[in-house]
This record gives C-alpha cells, structure tokens and sequence, in this order.
C-alpha cells in the first residue's frame, strides 16, 4: 500500500480498492484472466443463457439471479433490495463520486422480482454491462443515511465478503479477519487475517520486504532486481491493464499547428526506440505495447501495425511534411519550430525517465522537446484543461474493454481532441453488442485504425511486480483495474 | 512575572491572526484544489461538476468571506471537516499527534544526552583529536540528506542484521514496550541528528564563554578545584543559552518530521501534512500547520520564560 | 567567544566586552588579518575551504572537463558499474554518472550559494530598515518576520514549490524567502545598539544621508554573524533542495542535482550501490566542510559576535 486510504467505501474511494475488496463483494469481479466472473450472481447474463432479452421497442432485461444464502458480517440476509438500493444511490447526486458513474446512467429500472433475482431494464444495449456492480451497499445499514459521509460504514464496512473489519489504526494499517460464515462454504478463507500496512516510500516497503516483515507486498518494476535472489521470497510480475503512452494534443492550439498532420505524428513515432526504453530503461521488466488492450484480455489484437524504430525513415517524413531543419539543427516549417513540451508529473519518476529517453531520440530527428514538471495537483488541474502540448500518460481498462470515453470524437476522456468517425462507428456498434463473437472483430478495428491514424504511440503494458513469500498459496494477480486481491478468499500460506 | 506572562499570551492573539492569514492565503494559492484531487484522479470531470462540488465546499466565495468563516468557527473550537476523509479535522488530528510527540521525545532526550556532554567536552578540550571528531561526526548529522541516511539504516539494522524493525510504530497484535522501543530507535535517530550538531555547538560556545568569565575566574583565584569550578559553576550558566535554543527548536523538529515520518512509516502529523498537502486538503492543512505555528510561539513564551527565571539579568518589562 | 583558555591566546583579539568600536575604528586591511589569523587556527576549516575551492572548480569548470554530456542518454548501457569509460557508472538512462555529478553540482552550489546570498539580502535589508527607522517601520517588520517564524518552514516551502514548474531560480527563491528572518534579527539588533553609537551619531552630524549611514557603517559592523550565517545557509540550501527532490518537488530533470540523482537512485540502492553513493557522498562532504568553514569563520570574527 503506497497511500494512507480516505475512506473504505469501495464506491467512493478514490484511492485503492485492494482492502476494500477483502470484504465487499459484488455482482462480478474481474479475474486473472481479464474475464469477469460471476461473485454474488450465479452466472453473468448473456444472450445465449437467456439473461439478456431485447425487446421489440429497444429496450433490454438483463436478469441477475443471485447466490442463494449469502448473508453480511452482521447476519443479515442479503437480497436484491440491496442491489436495487445500490443502484440508487450510484445514479443520485452524490454518486458522482463512483468513478464509473456515467456507465450506470443507461438502466432505467431496477425491478425485484423476488428476493433472489434483479431485473435492470436498459434503454439501450451497453457492451461493457458485465464491468458494473463490482461493489454491493447494505441497504439495511444505509438507507437514509449520507453515503459520503457515514462513518460507521466509511469507516468499518459491512460486506458478504470473506473477511470483515477488525480495525483500522491511521496511519498504520487496517486489519480484516476471516468471516467464519463466508457463503462459499467453511474451506473459505484459508487465512485467519490480513494486515494491510501504509507505507508510504517504496523503498522503506522494499526493505521492509527484504527484512521479511511481510509476506507479500508490491514492488515498482526497477526494483525487481534488488529482489531476485531474496531468500525465501519469490517475485511475480503482474501484467497490467494498464498501457503507458506518448500522445500529444490537438486541444492546444499550438500543438495542432505541429501535430494536426498525422504523418508528423508517425514521423515521432518511428524516431522513438521503444525496445531500447524497454530493455535498457525498464530492464525488461514491462513488455512492448503496439495496442491499448493487453495480450492478456480476449480483446487483444496482435496484428496492428507496429511503429518500428527508424529515425532515417522519420526524418524522410518530416522532410516530405515541409519540416525542414533550421540553422540551429531544429526542424521548422512557416516560420514555426517542430518543438513542444512534454508535460511530467512529478509523482511519476518513471515517466519522467521515458519522457527523458524520448527527448533524446528525438533530438536526434531535429525536433525539441522541453519538460514541465508539475506536482500532482497541479499537473490534474492543466491535465483537465487540455491546454497541454504533449504527455506521456497512461489509462487502465476494465476487463471488458470499451475505449469509446477514451477515443471518441466526444469521449468524456477523449483529451487530446483526436477525432475519427471510421473509428467512432465501430466503438459505437461494439458497444451495441452483448456478444464476444460480434464484438471482437470491432474491437480489433478500433485498435487497427487507432494504430494507423496515429492516435498515441504505445510504449509498454506496465508490470505489477509482487513479492511473496515462497509459501504463498493460490496467489492469481489480475492486471485490470479491480486488482489482484479478487481470489483473496483462496489465498493460503502453507508450509 | 504573572503579568508578563499574561502580556505574552495577551500578544500573540494578533500573531495567531497574522500567522492565519498567511497560510490561508498560501494553501489557497497553490494550484489546483480539491475538486480536482479528489474526484478527477485519472478521469475527466466535467467543469459543471467541479464547480458544484467547489460550491458545496464553500470555494466558490471570495477567499476574504471564505477566510472570515474558517476564523468565526475556528474561534468556537471548530476547525471543519477534512475534505477526504470527511472527519473532524480535530479528530484526524488528535489520532496522528500521539506519534509525533513521542518521536519528538525521543528524539530531543537522545540529542540532549549526546549533544550537552559533547559540548562541554569540546570546550574543555577545544581544538583537540577529540573535539574535532566529535564536531565532525555531530556535523555529519546535518550534512547527510535525512531520506538517504534513513533508508542506509534501514538496509542495515533491519535487512542485514534483523535487529530492528524496518518502519513502522508498532508490530500488529504486539503493544509491548520493547517492540515500540525497537520501533523508535531508527526515527528517534534520525531526527535527533539534526539537533545534535547545533546544540554541542551552542553547549560549547557558551561553555567556553563561562568558563573565561570574572566569576569563573574569581572562583578559581579563590582555590576551587578547577574540575569543581568547571562543573557546577560552568554548567550551570552555560545550560541557560543553550536550554532557551533547545526550546526554540521545537519549531524545527515539526519540518524535520515531514521527511522522517514519511520514510518510516511513523504515523504521525508530519506524514499527514504531505499527504493533505497532495490532496489540497484546505481545513487539514490550515489545522495541521496553525498547530504547528501554536507550538512554536508557545514554545518561544516557554524559552523565554526559562531564561527569564534562570537569568536575573533578563527583565520582563 | 573568546580563546582565552587555548594556547594561542596571546594572540592580537581585542576583548570582546563592548570593543566593538575600537575594531571598527581600525584599517579595515588590519581586521581580516586579525580575522584570518585566527581563521587559520582552525585547520579542519582551512582543509575545509580548500576542498570546497576544489570541488567548486572541478564543477563550474564541468563543461571543460565532463568526459561526455550530461543528457547523452545510451539506453543499451543503462546502469552501468563504474569502469575506465565512466568512472562512476552510468545511470538509468546511461548518462555517464561522473559528468551528471559535475553538472549536478555546478546547479546544487548555485541553488546553496544563491539561496543563502538572496536570504541574507532580504533578512539584511529588512533588519536592518526595522533597526534603523524604528517605531511603526520596526514594528511592522518584525511583526510580519515573527508571523513566518512561526509558520514551520518545510511545510510551507513544500507548499509553495507546488506552485509552479520546479526551476533552479524558483527553488532559490522559494529557499531564499523563508530563510531570511534569524538574519533579519541579528542584523535589527545590531543596528539598534550600533546606531547609538559614537560614530553613527558623528556621522550623521556631518550631514550623511541614512542610505550611506545604512551601508557604509551598520552593515560592515554586523558582517561577521551574517557571513556566518550565510555560509552555514549554503549548507542548509542543498540540504533542502535535496528533501523537496525526494518529496518530488526539486528541480526536474534532464538537469541533475545532486538531490535528485540521490533520490532517483534510492531504489537500486543495494543492487547498484554507485548511483547513490556518489550523489551522497557529494552532498556530504560538501555540507560537512561548508559547517566546518562556518565554524572557521565563527571563531575567526568572534568580537563582532559578542558586540551586541
């Protein structure tokens, strides 16, 4: 844990999910294989089992059947009021505060049949429906209350998970026991307790480690090395969802000047060495990225076209795009210089290192690069303004992949003004789907055109290295956004 | 002395006004705030969203209307709620100052105990191999960045030789002494450093500035023992200065728990500072730092009352 | 203090007790030798001084001598061990470490030097207005200098370092500003007893002006304490420069510092122990002979110290 948690509501939080996850459960949960699986629900819904039905005016009834005795810490049974009442309070005002909120605004109903069963009745098909309800709410402890600000929940949650809240010492660590009544019978969980310890500088956690105060722990990705050979540990690297990119920025109107021409962008891209940023910057910790979707997702496509390292082919481009190199070495075109600034945030060292590796490379095409290294908050306040020329930046995808906010002409988090209706079209019918089949061939478009238009130069999926103890039992790290703790419930330190 | 010090209090009302606006005005200047902070981390918000949340803070308001109010209820005791953690800024708090003050004990009991006789070492044997290596190890604590020497400690009291725990206040499920004590040791010396050098300075200067005065003289003229004079009558007067530093430092050990705190794992105010500061955290920051100034002025009263009572010379008018 | 108990203390220092005029009233050629005489005694600062006059050569001069350049990356030899090519090392990018410390330390003396020149100026010049003008001047200021006392300083320095892109003259700046108050004070006292005096009131006889009294005659009387001061601030400066990079608010790359070389090699600090131990050991004994340079300085202009 890098950061002292605000709040152990897994809805609101906005800093970790891993404690929270411990204890509170959901309709789904994303596994090590970037597929959701079913938790309080007994299957996910689809079209084949007959979950999903699409009615002749459009609308969709999506029915969640539930785990039957399945009951909270407090021995209260849990119901489909509770899903009901969750759903409330994630469309209300006070929602916004979940991240996801936008994703939920499409059901219009929630109806309870019985006590086992939910019906969401949708205005339209949403693809992504199997990434919702990764938290349930108590009603009984809740309703009526402030969500945001209820200690007695904030503060020590009420869950159906396999462990409860035992206590929680600011500044120190947050300590949840075994539920000897967990619903997936008494074999679960096979550990009496976690302790989850904040401390805040990764290398006091790194010592920590090697002083075998732990049993397991993360680790950044060039610290791998200094564990390796750590007796009675062993290291697993968790490939992540989440990809580091170099995008720069149309929003801006200085940047456009320099990149509203796609074949300046790609000249960039073939100037940048990403398997040199790879081996020799990150020691071939992390692993080469071409598309946003991870090889570990079904959605991944291995058959974009790669931004191969070519700077005489990169100068040739810019040479063709009217960039000429100026007297001082600096390329220039109508009096403007092919030179911009990366924007770093300072809490990011590593970035900071592959924004330090690009600025070389691309010295070496004749194009500037400059930094500006802002602090967290004041790197999120010009981030949310898009008045920044370029960044390397990073985003983490669900399991169930939709780019649409990311890459849409009007995408929530489109931040960099790109905008392509070809690609547009095909989110949008993939997002209309509900069937892998259908959704997969679009899916791969998006990332085919994505590549070929020159949307971002992709440079690697980051790694979650863990280290555990070489007893640790049943540990299946996931890379999407819900983190590795999803099997928690499984996890055992044996002998 | 009654009414001095009821002066002294009376003066430092306007000082804890002044001291108010000030940082109100830096915290606010910063950029960025906590709309961004706290909903926007990795996601687009729309501005509409961000103005109503800056509005149900109350951010929206000119920062004069916004800072009359933080000081009407500050007065009555209350010093808001913290925007993350929607606590009682009181209370987050009075939960992390128990660990800060017991590093600061520790710590200041360990500089004293090793600066003081340093000091008076030094002065009686100034210039010599020993005054030298003293001075020079005591100027290693200030010259070594503290986040780097932490984590050399670190490596070598808990990986390489097990004998300490790595971070932390206590081991969970252990509340006894010597596992807090254990816990203690790496931090409290850490910190301690930082003082150890200016103190056996001070300890030596006014030492040396004793020791040379007519009294001294006098006394030793008079036949005393000279280790005699020394002791009681050099000691004495020399702690005066040295006891006032010694207070007034106290102000300094609130910075040097920021970085101290961050690389332990200590769970005190100083942590909480950088992680209110990164969230931009208004009613936090403005508890935490006005705690940290309330200390230092009533420190300062503290020193000078001290020196007023040990020193005749020093008048309270 | 004085060194009457040493050995040489038979030595030309005049006595402390109120002697401040007649040191004044001396050639000023007169002084430093009485000043370096005593300086010279103190030999841990002469070795001191001299180191730092070799470290600071070997830094300005990093553009002639630095064996390569400070932002030639070579991703294939990333985190080189030290070797006849680099000499300390590479680094993560495969900079060559022995330039970037060079380099670092021309910026991390600059930002020790400047900050501690710009606090001296400010603490000088606001002291020494309070002490001179007195009344409502004199209470305002050393109002306004008891209110930033009070705030702790590092909370306030990391929070105003938040406030724009971290550069080399912001992190003086930002040093400087909340540096200047015990400066301020010493030089409020000093001017308040020295303007009493003889030949501050002889000098305003004759028609001086305040500026001239201000420069001419207050400030070179209170110079002893401030050089002090000022030399133990350059100290203090890279010390800080090298926290606000660990809190990740120090000057930002590709410009090394020796803060930020130190804490972006903590991670590897085992595994590849030369890329932190040479950025430590820089701003070590860097710091380390800058104290023992200040502790020279303070035996050496002693009488001015206990003038007031």
């Amino acid at each position: 844990m890098t950061l002292e948690i605000d709040t152990l509501n897994a809805l609101t939080s906005q800093t970790l999910t891993d404690i929270e996850i411990t204890m509170v459960e959901g309709l789904i949960m994303s596994n090590d294989q970037n597929t959701y699986i079913p938790v309080l629900a007994k299957e996910v819904p689809t079209l084949e089992n007959g979950g999903i039905v699409q009615k002749d005016d459009g609308t969709i009834e999506m029915t969640w059947n539930l785990q039957e005795g399945v009951k909270w810490h407090d021995g209260e049974p849990f119901t489909s009021a509770d899903v009901c009442f969750t759903l409330d309070f994630i469309q209300s005002e006070a929602g916004q505060a979940v991240y996801n909120q936008t994703d939920y605004l499409g059901i219009t109903e929630c109806q309870m049949p019985d006590d086992k069963t939910v019906v969401f009745v949708w205005d339209k098909p949403a693809g992504n429906y199997a990434t919702l309800f990764d938290t349930i709410l108590p009603k009984h402890m809740l309703e009526g209350q402030d969500i945001l600000t209820y200690d007695a929940y904030n503060r020590s949650p009420l869950g159906t998970g396999p462990f409860k809240f035992a206590e929680w010492k600011p500044g120190e660590y947050v300590r949840v026991v075994k539920n000897p009544d967990y619903w997936r019978g008494a074999d679960f969980p096979k550990l009496d307790e976690i302790v989850f310890s904040f401390i805040p500088d990764p290398n006091t956690r790194l010592n920590g480690l090697k002083a075998g105060e732990f049993d397991i722990g993360q680790i950044l990705p060039n610290q791998v090395k200094e564990v390796q050979d750590l007796a009675g540990y062993k290291v697993v690297s968790v490939p992540s969802n989440r990809w580091v990119i170099f995008e720069t920025n149309l929003f801006n109107e200085r940047a456009k000047t320099l990149f509203s021409d796609p074949n300046v962008r790609k000249a960039l891209f073939h100037a940048i060495d990403r398997q040199a940023i790879v081996d020799g910057l990150m020691e071939g910790t992390v692993q080469l990225a071409n598309s946003g979707i991870s090889p570990t997702s079904p959605y991944h496509n291995p058959d974009v076209p790669a931004y191969e390292y070519d700077p005489a082919k990169a100068a040739q481009m810019l040479d063709e795009a009217g960039w000429a190199v100026g007297a001082d070495g600096i390329r220039e075109k109508d009096g403007e210089k092919l030179s911009f600034t990366i924007m770093n945030r300072s809490s990011r060292p590593e970035r900071t290192a592959v924004a330090q590796a690009i600025q070389a490379m691309l010295k070496e095409v004749g194009v500037e690069v400059t930094f500006e290294d802002l602090e967290s908050a004041a790197w999120l306040e010009k981030w949310l303004s898009k008045e920044w020329e370029a960044i390397i930046g990073g985003w983490i995808i669900p399991a169930d992949p939709s780019l649409t906010g990311l890459y849409a002409c009007e995408g929530s988090n489109n931040f960099t003004g790109f905008c392509n209706p070809e690609l547009d079209a095909a989110m949008e019918a993939s997002d209309a789907t509900f069937d892998f089949k259908d959704r997969k061939p679009l899916m791969d478009k998006v990332q085919t055109i994505l590549a070929e238009e020159g949307r971002e130069l992709p440079i690697y999926y980051n790694s979650l290295p863990y280290v555990m103890r070489e007893n640790f039992q049943g540990f299946k790290g996931s890379g999407t956004n819900l983190g590795s703790f999803w099997n928690s419930y499984e996890w055992d330190l044996g002998n | 002395m009654g009414r001095y010090i009821i002066r002294r209090v009376l003066q430092m009302i306007p000082l804890f006004i002044g001291i108010s606006i000030v940082i109100f005005i830096v915290i606010q200047a910063a950029p960025g705030g906590p709309e961004t902070t706290l909903l926007a981390t990795g996601r687009f918000v729309s501005p509409e969203i961000l103005e109503a949340y800056r509005t149900r803070l109350g951010l929206d308001q000119p920062i004069y209307v916004q800072y009359f109010r933080w000081l009407t209820t500050a007065l009555s005791g209350d010093l808001g709620y913290s925007y993350k953690s929607a606590q009682p800024v009181l209370q987050v708090i009075a939960e992390r100052l128990p660990a800060t003050i017991e590093l600061m004990l520790a710590a200041y009991l360990l500089a004293a105990t090793i600066a003081l006789p340093l000091g008076v070492y030094s002065a009686i044997h100034k210039y010599s191999p020993l005054d030298y290596a003293g001075t020079g190890l005591s100027f290693l604590g200030i010259a070594m960045p503290v986040f780097w020497f932490g984590l050399i400690l670190q490596l070598v009291f808990a990986v390489q030789l097990g004998w300490l725990p790595s971070s932390g206040r206590e081991t969970v499920g252990n509340t006894g002494f010597i596992d807090q004590l254990k816990h203690l040791i790496m931090p409290a010396t850490v910190l301690s450093l930082l003082y150890i050098a200016g103190w056996s300075r001070y300890m030596r200067s006014s030492f040396l500035g004793v020791i040379n005065s007519d009294y001294v003289r006098t006394a030793r003229a008079k036949g005393l023992h000279e280790r005699r004079v020394m002791l009681v009558h050099g000691l004495k007067n020399a702690a005066i200065p040295v006891v006032t530093i010694i207070a007034l430092d106290v102000a300094g050990l609130f910075s040097g728990a920021v970085i101290t705190e961050t690389i332990f794992a200590w769970p005190g105010i100083g942590r909480l500072f950088i992680q209110a500061m990164y969230d931009r955290d208004y009613p936090l920051l403005m508890g935490i730092i006005m705690m940290g100034s309330i200390m230092v002025v009533v420190f300062n009263l503290f020193a000078d009352i001290i020196n007023a009572w040990l020193d005749p010379r020093v008048s309270y008018d | 203090m004085t060194d009457v108990t040493s050995p040489a203390s038979a030595s030309p220092a005049p006595n402390p007790a109120g002697n401040a005029t007649a040191v004044q009233l001396r050639p000023p050629r007169t002084q430093t030798q009485i000043v370096w005489t005593k300086f010279k005694r103190h030999r841990a600062a002469v070795v001191s001084g001299i180191v730092l006059i070799i470290l600071a050569i070997l830094c300005f001069g990093a553009p002639w001598i630095a064996p390569y350049s400070f932002d030639e990356i070579d991703l294939r030899n990333t985190r080189q061990p030290p070797s006849p090519a680099h000499l300390m090392g590479t680094d993560d990018l495969g900079r060559d470490q022995f330039t970037r410390l060079l380099y670092g330390g021309r910026i991390s003396l600059t930002v020790g030097i400047c900050a501690a020149l710009f606090s001296t100026i400010i603490g000088a010049l606001i002291g020494a207005i309070a002490g001179f003008y007195g009344g409502i001047v004199d209470n305002a200021s050393m109002r306004f200098t008891e209110v930033i006392i009070a705030i702790p300083t590092l909370p306030l320095l990391i929070i105003i370092s938040s406030y724009t892109k971290a550069s080399v003259v912001v992190i003086i700046v930002v040093i400087g500003i909340l540096s200047w108050m015990s400066t301020a004070r010493i030089v409020r006292a000093s001017v308040h007893s020295t303007k009493r005096q003889d030949f501050v009131l002889g000098a305003r006889s004759i028609g001086c002006r305040n500026h001239t009294i201000i420069f001419r005659h207050i400030i070179p009387n209170v110079m002893g304490p401030i050089l002090v001061g000022a030399t133990l601030g350059v100290g203090a400066a890279i010390i800080v420069e090298s926290s606000l990079s660990f809190l990740g608010l120090g000057i930002s790359p590709p410009t090394p510092t020796w803060g930020n070389m130190l804490q972006d090699s903590q991670a590897t600090m085992a595994s590849k122990p030369w890329l932190t131990i040479f950025p430590g050991l820089a701003i070590l004994i860097t710091v380390l002979c800058i104290n023992f340079l200040g502790e020279g300085l303070h035996d050496g202009l002693d009488p001015t110290v206990s003038s007031n």
